[in-house]
């Protein structure tokens, strides 16, 4: 793990499905219609009386290790050595997509009309100016965090192995997310 | 679909690939030049056309060097250095054939089809990602290669006249009936790959999705095609064409008979690479 890597932390348990951290990931970002570079989704599962529901706020992970930047052909995502944030050049990237294949959870979206992909890059103009990502700052129930990795990852119930998500073995993503109990892989429902 | 440029680049490439190794087999064999000149002049122009249609699938295709930058890592990298290496072969190896030169001629051949084959492994090796369930087993790469010995062989029987040469008309249709036979293993490789237990939800989820939309009636009406064109024409191809005592490629089965015979399978390799795109990102990630 790089010593500085920071990370989303998304309490699923706070999370009303109210989409405001896309909007405003959106508006920030400009993103044409359809991509979704955060996205909230909703999962259901059980069995008849004993249903439950979870909304799960995603955007990419920032993995530890990241496939889209091993497989990308153009080099064009980095991994920041200070702060192990996953960045996407846009300059460099030819519209390949395999970045879209590669990533298990849907991160990189492709924009037809720039012909390019564009992805989560944590705001980091906003955080290099010491402010936080604008789905942090939008979100009405306050269920999205930042901050070090090493404390977000000690925190109560901070988990990543989710039912219904990809092994975290494939990548090892830093976000943690704090979801229902029945939620958790592995779980029986 | 928006994958149509992949499903041309990576027939036309296999196509071009198994012409190599027909080409080189018979300059080894010494088969009379001028016989064989269809099949080496043919293998350059497929692979061009092959790496110029692969651009129309980029966003930005005047950037497409760019794909070269990741060379260490990435295996999107390898796939389109090994496709340009052979495609510059081809241009040598398909201009000797031309040209009618011998000198070399089997050398250059047999390193053009060796890296022929790496194209085409280095292709099939994309899509061996853990984030894509459907693709992630054995029976992709084992489709590649047998594509590339069906279309291959039976592009050869077609292109060129060898009623002075049975033994190597037998040979090209028994190379493309193994073809396919591949292609036909390797399809039922993937429904039972589909089918395939797992307790892994994500995994389970999008293997299910597959084997559901296999079973609606467009996907299953197409997966039946392309079993009938890999399969059945290609044993009504053979049977035709077998060199004997009775029948010969030349009089039991006419050329415009070998050309849509062809067009045929080529029709069901088309129909077979369409399902194995549109199922493999028939369901987004997250």
């Amino acid at each position: 793990m790089i010593a500085g890597q920071i990370a989303f932390s998304v309490d699923s348990t706070k999370c009303i499905n109210c989409k405001t951290c896309e909007i405003a990931c959106k508006d920030f970002n400009d993103s044409a219609v359809g991509r979704r570079i955060r996205k909230v989704r909703i999962f259901e599962g059980g069995e008849f009386p004993t249903v439950f529901a979870y909304n799960i706020s995603m955007s990419c992970n920032h993995c530890e290790e990241p496939l889209c930047v091993t497989h990308c052909p153009a080099g064009a995502y980095e991994k920041r050595a200070k702060d192990g944030i996953v960045v996407h050049d846009p300059e460099r990237c030819i519209g390949c997509r395999y970045c879209i294949w590669v990533c298990p959870y849907g991160a990189p979206q492709y924009d037809s009309e720039e012909g390019r992909v564009r992805k989560c890059n944590f705001c980091v103009d906003q955080i290099d100016k010491g402010n936080s990502p604008v789905c942090v700052t939008s979100c009405p129930m306050r269920a999205i965090e930042f901050g070090p990795l090493v404390e977000i990852a000690t925190r109560p119930g901070a988990t990543i192995a989710i039912r219904n998500l990809p092994s975290p073995d494939l990548t090892k993503p830093a976000c943690r997310y704090k979801v229902r109990l029945e939620a958790l892989m592995g779980v029986q429902a | 679909m928006t994958e149509w440029p992949l499903v041309l680049f990576t027939v036309a490439i296999q196509l071009s690939c198994g012409l190599a190794m027909a080409a080189v087999f018979a300059d080894f064999k010494g088969v009379r030049p001028a016989a064989m000149r269809p099949v080496g002049t043919a293998i350059f122009p497929l692979a061009a056309v092959g790496l110029l249609v692969s651009l129309f699938h980029l966003g930005r295709p005047l950037a497409g060097f760019k794909a070269l930058r990741n060379l260490g890592r990435s295996p999107l990298s390898l796939e389109v250095l090994m496709t340009l290496l052979f495609a510059v072969l081809a241009l040598a190896y398909s201009h000797l054939w031309r040209k009618e030169i011998k000198p070399g001629r089997a050398a250059l051949g047999l390193v053009t089809s060796i890296c022929g084959l790496g194209a085409v492994i280095s292709s099939s090796a994309i899509y061996r990602l853990p984030s894509q369930p459907v693709w992630n087993s054995g029976w992709l790469p084992v489709s590649f290669l047998g594509t590339t010995l069906l279309l291959g062989g039976f592009a050869s029987v077609t292109l060129v006249k060898l009623k002075d040469d049975p033994r190597l008309l037998r040979i090209y249709l028994a190379a493309g009936g193994a073809g396919s036979l591949v292609v036909v293993f390797s399809a039922m490789w993937m429904v039972a790959s589909l089918s395939r237990g797992t307790n892994n939800a994500f995994v389970s989820a999008r293997l299910q999705h597959a084997l559901h939309l296999l079973g609606s009636p467009w996907y299953s009406g197409s997966f039946g095609l392309h079993l009938l064109l890999t399969a059945v024409v290609p044993i009504a191809f053979a049977y035709r064409s077998w060199p004997g005592k009775e029948v010969s490629a030349q009089s039991a089965a006419t050329p415009t008979a070998l050309m849509l015979g062809f067009i045929a399978i080529m029709v069901g390799v088309l129909f077979g690479r369409t399902i194995l795109y549109s199922l493999g990102l028939s369901m987004p990630p997250f």
